[in-house]
């Protein structure tokens, strides 16, 4: 084995091997120096909080589409609750979907609450009643809606926010 | 110090390749298999045949049969020569020979006939993995007796690889066998809910780097030089991609935790270790092709060196596509989705089966003392695999980008624009591509068998004395441990931990944080130790005493894994609500959840993304700790089951197992012959006394009613299903079981003492409501009265 030229240094056998010493360079260390702090700086500073996939970046992008109109916001949901052809379209989405849990008028079932009297429906807000027919409500055994579309879960939002007793103020009556 | 001439045992590698020639041959047919049930899923000659009992044979086959065979015959070749001995017990090598088949064998039987652990591993059944463990530390012995009897004084890079090997899969093997058995084949995972998950990852991930890799970088090493008649490119190099090797094996895990539900803090370590993986796979690629650099007309003509060259661009490739999915958000996208299995070729057929070829056709024709039959068909096998992995990663890729995509498209007001069952027929072309792929790779592979198989079939086999270069023997003294122990970089690595571990005591996160960057500042350490070959720096004496490299070793490949899961298991996430136990029913139902190999197409796993939860429901937040091993799956050829009992009646589901294909359209075969079979009812009070003893809240009487609970509770079943579907089912058959634990999926609340089960009652409601319209999420579901609008599904619900 001969070795080429002066920069590869010495050349010695390991295990039957020749094996050549070969300083590895100060750009590979720079390299190498700026992967580590470049992984440790992430870890220790921007990303421990909320990683991609972590459960408060989701809410946080709840929260933002909320924000943009891409989901839904309170004052669209009580603007709704006055529109007679929404109500009525979420009316007939309930007979199809929710009535046979919740009974025909909302007065409840053998599986499904009251949706007109019990303090859930009445202290929940619109966002909150939107947001659990989309997602369902996985501890009681309701299943998630959004399959349906936004536009009918709104929908039947507004339906539902116009047979609930304890109305919030600026909603209209049916 | 050994006398020359040495006498090489190669009897034993020699076998080792013919059994990986076999072996390989078969799991490459039962991956060829299952990559057709994709696309015919009822292409199962048999119930044993199914896609989902079939993927961890052939990733059993792959992994133990195949790629560990040719590691033994590569690290028992090599590492004679290397340390300059003759293997100090041939009889222990035939043992390891023979016990290794028969495991495998047995294995494969176990996971066909639905004896699976469940694992994405392809665990085996308690005794098997026992007896493979044993069969390991066999091997281990023979290693290290040739260590210690060593002709040399400093131990080559490969052997140092070797080691991390056999170190590392032994951790994992051991990690594997933390369970508590409930009969012949039968074991709970002591660690449950998130820590199982943990350290599932942890065993898939080692298995990956201390088996599939580290023994072959190890041989790299061997016959590169060799083959190129050149010198190693550089020792400093070399050290340098050693540590980090073993340090990026040992910690990053994580990495493939990245959709799961354990805590923030392990997600983004496992993204911190994921921006760390080029640094290994960089110093690979340098020293094989700076080693084979200057090799010129070798490298054109020799299948050896192309063959190499080819894994690393794997490697390479592999290695960019882990830190590009490190960034987290493509992960979202592209997880569960076909892209994971184009990610796990890229290592398996590329990197692995690629220098398998190499190692193979440079190691035979030697071990036989002859040459290698034909050249040119070596060169044509290359060709065939190069062109057949571009195709299966290119088509695998495509289709879990596009698929992801498909899945995580909304329109503006959050409407899902995709239903699966649209996604999945999108997949058919890449399908095709891919199983056009594998079959070019397999072509290749019978070439190899072919041509390895003229090799060793015309070879000498006689052991012929070889003489060794005293020159090279050099000084066989072991530096001694107390010079080692207090060299500098030592002491610094030292103080550094002790630093770190004091200022963060309290904090999990700042231990874990402090652990990692003591681990770097040891490499960055080690590194700066490390001088010329010739001179005698810390790291030169480290190689000459192997206990001490042997322990370093092991700490940085098992302690990343050691103290991720101690710290889960100190602090794992909680469900949001408590949970109620498993009725001995939905207990039986999970086991043939889990030995049927259900989570080869299913995960239980809802990911926080607005997509996902608009698809499948609230995202899992936590699993239940006494989930015993968490279900999670990898992969979702079918929809996500976390909440499936949620969302369909006991009919629908039954609907599905039975008959999913003729009736939806979903890829999945039919499993209406699990009516026939009996489940292990009589198992159960065992299995409750295990769980109960692994802390879950079952008390005496819940042991001893078991058996009959569970009848009941397929009685209910078996008269709901006769009522709704008018199906006749035994009440104590698998499919009962099995029902039983689908239609909990989702609902498992708890009642007031948190121990009760759900009321049997509870059960009926699903088939009241109209469910139906949710399973337009879900290609195949089938549901009560309603057909939802555009589901293109057929309804079960107007079946005779």
């Amino acid at each position: 084995m001969t070795v080429p030229d002066r920069r590869d240094g010495n050349t010695t056998k390991l295990g039957g091997i020749p094996v050549v010493d070969r300083p590895l360079g100060a750009g590979f260390g720079w390299l190498l120096g700026a992967g580590l702090a470049a992984a440790l700086v992430f870890w220790l500073w921007y990303g421990i909080a909320t990683p991609p996939g972590s459960v408060e970046r989701y809410f946080a992008e709840r929260a933002a589409a909320l924000d943009d109109g891409a989901m839904v916001s309170e004052e669209m949901l009580r603007e709704l609750a006055g529109d007679r052809f929404a109500v009525q379209s979420g009316e007939e989405a309930y007979e199809r979907s929710c009535e046979s849990c919740h009974g025909p008028a909302g007065e409840g079932g053998d599986v499904g609450p009251n949706l007109r009297s019990t303090e859930w429906i009445t202290e929940s807000s619109p966002v909150e009643i939107y947001t659990t027919i989309v997602e369902g409500r996985n501890e009681d055994g309701m299943p998630p809606w959004g399959s349906l579309g936004p536009a009918t879960c709104m929908n039947i939002t507004a339906y539902l926010l116009t047979i609930r007793e304890e109305r919030d103020e600026g909603e209209a009556s049916r | 110090m050994n006398s020359a001439p040495l006498v090489y045992t190669d009897r034993v590698a020699r076998r080792f390749a013919a059994a990986a020639l076999v072996w390989g041959a078969l799991g490459m047919a039962a991956g060829l298999f299952v990559a057709v049930q994709l696309l015919a899923p009822n292409a199962q000659l048999s119930p044993e045949l199914s896609f989902a009992r079939l993927r961890p044979l052939h990733i059993h086959l792959a992994v133990f049969a195949f790629a560990a065979n040719v590691v033994f015959a590569g690290v028992y070749f090599a590492s004679q020569r290397l340390l300059a001995t003759s293997l100090p017990w041939p009889r222990l090598g035939a043992a390891h020979f023979w016990g290794w088949q028969a495991i495998v064998a047995l294995g494969a039987i176990a996971l066909v006939l639905g004896r699976g652990g469940g694992a994405g591993d392809a665990l085996l059944a308690w005794p098997i993995e026992l007896a493979l463990a044993l069969v390991w530390l066999s091997f281990a012995a023979n290693f290290f007796a040739m260590v210690r009897r060593r002709g040399r004084a400093r131990l080559y890079v490969s052997v140092w690889f070797f080691i991390a090997g056999i170190v590392g899969v032994a951790g994992v093997k051991l990690a594997g066998l933390l369970a508590v058995p409930v009969g012949a084949m039968d074991s709970y995972p002591v660690f449950g809910g998130a820590s199982s998950a943990v350290v599932d990852a942890w065993r898939e991930r080692g298995l990956d780097s201390f088996l599939l890799t580290a023994p072959l970088l190890g041989l790299m090493y061997f016959v590169v030089p060799q083959a190129a008649a050149r010198p190693l490119f550089s020792h400093r190099l070399a050290i340098l991609h050693f540590w980090s090797f073993v340090l990026v094996a040992g910690w990053a895990a994580p990495e493939r935790l990245l959709n799961a539900p354990v805590p923030d803090w392990l997600k983004t370590l496992g993204i911190a270790v994921a921006l760390l993986v080029w640094i290994p796979a960089a110093a690979a690629v340098a020293s094989g092709f700076g080693t084979m650099r200057g090799a010129g007309s070798r490298l054109l003509g020799d299948p050896v060196l192309q063959f190499w060259a080819a894994a690393l661009v794997c490697l390479g490739l592999a290695a960019l596509e882990a830190v590009l999915l490190g960034f987290g958000g493509l992960s979202l996208v592209t997880g569960y989705t076909d892209w994971m299995h184009g990610r796990s070729h890229l290592g398996s057929l590329g990197f692995t089966g690629f220098s398998a070829a190499a190692l193979l056709y440079w190691l035979v024709p030697r071990a036989c003392g002859t040459g290698l039959h034909s050249p040119a068909a070596a060169r044509a096998h290359l060709y065939l695999a190069v062109v057949g992995l571009t195709l299966y990663v290119g088509a695998t890729w495509l289709a879990g980008a596009s698929q992801g995509a498909m899945l995580a498209s909304q329109d503006a007001a959050g409407g899902l624009r995709y239903e699966l069952s649209e996604t999945i027929e999108a997949l058919r072309l890449p399908y095709l591509v891919r199983v056009t792929g594998g079959g070019l790779y397999v072509l290749g592979f019978v070439i190899l068998i072919w041509n390895l198989a003229r090799t060793l079939w015309c070879g000498a086999s006689g052991e012929r004395d070889t003489e060794i270069d005293p020159a090279d023997a050099g000084d066989t003294r072991e530096a001694g441990l107390r010079e080692l122990l207090l060299s500098p970089p030592v002491l610094a690595a030292a103080v550094v931990v002790a630093l770190f571990a004091l200022a963060e005591r309290a904090d999990p996160l700042g231990a874990l944080a402090s652990a990692f960057l003591a681990a770097c500042v040891v490499t960055a350490v080690f590194l700066a130790a490390a001088r010329a070959p010739g001179e005698a720096g810390f790291h030169a004496r480290l190689e000459g005493h192997a206990p001490a490299l042997t322990v370093l070793v092991a700490v940085a490949a098992l302690g990343g894994g050691i103290v991720q899961t101690a710290a889960v298991s100190a602090a794992p996430p909680e469900p949001p609500e408590a949970q109620a136990p498993y009725t001995p029913l939905e207990l039986a139902g999970r086991d043939v959840y889990r030995g049927e190999g259900c989570a080869s197409c299913h995960t239980q796993n809802v990911r926080p993304t607005l997509a996902e939860v608009a698809r499948y429901g609230s995202p899992t937040l936590a699993v239940d700790p006494d989930e015993r091993p968490a279900l999670w799956g990898t992969r979702r050829v079918g929809p996500d089951l976390a909440r499936v009992g949620a969302r369909h009646d006991l009919a629908a589901l039954h609907a599905h197992v039975a008959d999913a294909q003729p009736t939806t359209g979903a890829p999945m075969p039919s499993y209406r012959h699990l009516e026939d079979r009996a489940a292990d009812l009589a198992a159960l009070p065992r299995k409750l006394r295990a769980l109960a003893a692994l802390g879950a809240p079952y008390d005496r009487d819940d042991v001893q009613a078991a058996e009959e609970a569970a009848l009941r509770e397929g009685e209910e079943i078996a008269a709901e299903l006769e009522s709704a579907r008018g199906a006749s089912v035994d009440t104590d058959s698998e499919m009962v079981a099995l029902l039983a634990y689908l239609r909990r999926l989702g609902r498992s609340q708890a009642t007031e003492d948190g121990r009760e089960p759900l009321p049997a009652g509870e059960d009926g409601k699903d088939g009241e409501d109209g469910e139906g319209a949710r399973a337009g999420q879900v290609p195949g579901s089938a549901d009560g009265d309603q057909p939802p609008d555009g589901y293109d599904g057929g309804d079960l619900g107007d079946e005779p």
